[in-house]
């Protein structure tokens, strides 16, 4: 007992620390993707890698989710005799939470990953403090271009994930479950709002800011070698997972709580 | 004579372990100065000190007699401007070629077109010794040999008025290790700059230097010429030259 309260204490200082560390750096972030010098092409190759390169793997999760979601709903809500819900309980599911959250997780295990690891390496190699010595500040020229391309690819991957997702569940709700195709779409065109769409959208621009700044502060403050490299990655892809969850209920709250 | 850099009672410490307390050095205009100490007594440290890479506890960093000590980033870039480093392992950009990296400070900080920089950058690659047909390789197809004299090429294409070489020859075979040391005698003389070595390879250190400094235990144990370092009795040097277990550098 002697000990825990000075430990706890020092946990407590710790703690802050790292969040006031984390939050001057989501600054130099913000600022450095406001103020020249842009790097265009930089930001470009980003939007391949961060976003044409996840296409396969967030529309195959989109797409079983979906899937999925039409088999659930059906075998929950046939109890009651409610199958016609399965329309808007898969549009909505999608648009609102899974294509978002789907995304965003994907997107962290393999973008927020790779920043991790890319810029980790840069730093323990020393590269960083190059491009420093060279007149070239690593928030404009390799931090700045990844986020912005990030928080700008996630929306359009969401869009994608929705759509896939939706027409995954149109398949299941078709071929398996013997719906009528055009009452199924009639049915999920009429109970998606503007408000679902809007919402998955912002939380996809909120999750691709996080994971993108979470993927860079972990491989800039790395050290130590391959060994350090491999727990920044870890700890992005960790700590970026669970910012798309916690966000994600925050603004669903924000929308939809009463 | 006019003093370049002049460090004053400089303090680093990381967390707990003090690695610097109370480095005072000074270096002259065009001159080149070798610090030479054992593995990881902050060699490094205080030349990244030096160039703003690292902040420290205390003390006072003056270049061209102005303070650079607390700049912020945007007040060092003229500083950067002015300074070249060659990195310990190198540190080349993984994902550039050979050319673009010795490019990379032509093009991202000085804007020069984007042909003029590529020539500029086989000119510096052939005053290293290396031809134009690497141009086109990654760092990771090169050598040991090949990446120093790469990263040789790329530090002074900025012509920077002061140089580090940080452990220039480390890992090289006696043959590269001598041809890189000629080759940065060639290149500060012939860009008339202020240069700050690194090492503790003695061949090495008396082949680059004007003056002779030793870091050891967080402070300057020794500071003299060449000729001086060349006959001193003084026991760090004695046992740094001969690489004595007995002697005031202790495990
Ligand atoms: N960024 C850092 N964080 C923590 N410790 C460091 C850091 N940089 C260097 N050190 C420590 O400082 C000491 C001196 O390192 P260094 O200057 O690299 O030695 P050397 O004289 O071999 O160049 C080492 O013990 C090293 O572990
Ligand atoms: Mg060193």
């Amino acid at each position: 007992m002697k000990n825990f309260i000075p430990s706890l204490g020092h946990f407590a200082l710790g703690m802050f620390e790292t969040v006031g560390r984390f939050v001057s750096f989501l600054g130099q972030i913000i600022k450095a993707s406001f103020t020249p010098p842009f790097y265009p092409k930089l930001i470009f190759k980003q939007f391949l890698r961060i976003g044409f390169y996840s296409l396969p793997v967030v529309g195959l999760t989109a797409a079983f989710s979906g899937m999925v979601l039409a088999l659930q709903t059906y075998s929950g809500f046939s109890r009651f005799s409610a199958e016609g819900a399965v329309a808007m309980v898969v549009v909505i599911s999608m648009v609102r939470e899974m294509g978002p959250v789907f995304a965003g997780l994907m997107v962290a295990g393999r973008v927020g990953a790779a920043i991790a690891a890319e810029i980790g390496t840069m730093k323990v190699s020393e590269q960083l403090d190059a491009l420093k010595t060279l007149s070239v500040n690593p928030f404009h020229y390799l931090i700045a271009p990844r986020v912005i391309a990030s928080v700008l690819m996630l929306p359009i991957l969401v869009i994608i994930a929705d759509i896939i997702g939706v027409f995954g569940g149109f398949l299941i709700a078709v071929e398996q479950l013997g719906f009528n195709p055009s009452i199924y779409l009639q049915k999920t065109f009429m109970n998606l709002e503007t408000l679902d769409v809007v919402s998955g959208l912002v939380k996809a621009v909120v999750f691709g800011f996080f994971i993108a700044a979470l993927g860079c502060y972990h491989g800039y403050h790395s050290k130590g070698g391959a060994e350090g490299v491999g727990t920044a990655t870890t700890l992005a892809v960790v700590s970026g997972s669970v910012i798309v969850l916690l966000t994600n209920y925050f603004i669903t709250e924000l929308f939809f709580g009463v | 004579m006019k003093s370049k850099i002049k460090i004053k009672n400089l303090h680093k410490a990381f967390g707990s372990k003090k690695v610097l307390y109370g480095v005072s050095l000074e270096v002259q205009q065009a001159e080149s100065l070798v610090i030479i100490g054992p593995s990881g007594t902050g060699k490094s440290v205080l030349i990244k000190n030096i160039l703003g890479l690292i902040a420290p506890d205390k003390g006072e960093i003056y270049i061209d007699g102005i303070e650079t000590t607390h700049l912020s980033e945007r007040k060092r870039e003229p500083f950067y401007k002015q300074m070249g480093m060659l990195f310990q392992g190198g540190a080349l950009f993984d994902s550039l070629s050979v050319w673009e990296n010795v490019a990379f400070g032509l093009m991202e900080a000085q804007h020069m077109p984007i042909d003029q920089a590529r020539k500029e950058a086989e000119k510096y690659l052939e005053s290293v010794g290396l031809s134009k047909s690497i141009a086109e390789q990654y760092p990771a197809d090169l050598s040991g040999g090949m990446k120093k004299r790469v990263s040789l090429a790329r530090a002074i294409a900025i012509k920077p008025e002061i140089l580090f070489f940080d452990e220039p020859t480390t890992g090289l075979d006696p043959v590269m290790a001598e041809t890189i040391n000629q080759l940065i005698v060639k290149s500060v003389k012939k860009l008339g700059a202020t240069a700050v070595t690194i090492t503790h390879d003695i061949k090495s250190a008396t082949t680059i230097a004007d003056r002779i400094a030793m870091l050891y235990d967080g402070r300057i144990v020794w500071e003299g010429t060449k000729d001086e370092f060349l006959k001193t009795k003084d026991p760090y040097i004695v046992q740094m030259k001969t690489g004595a277990t007995k002697g005031p550098i202790g495990n």
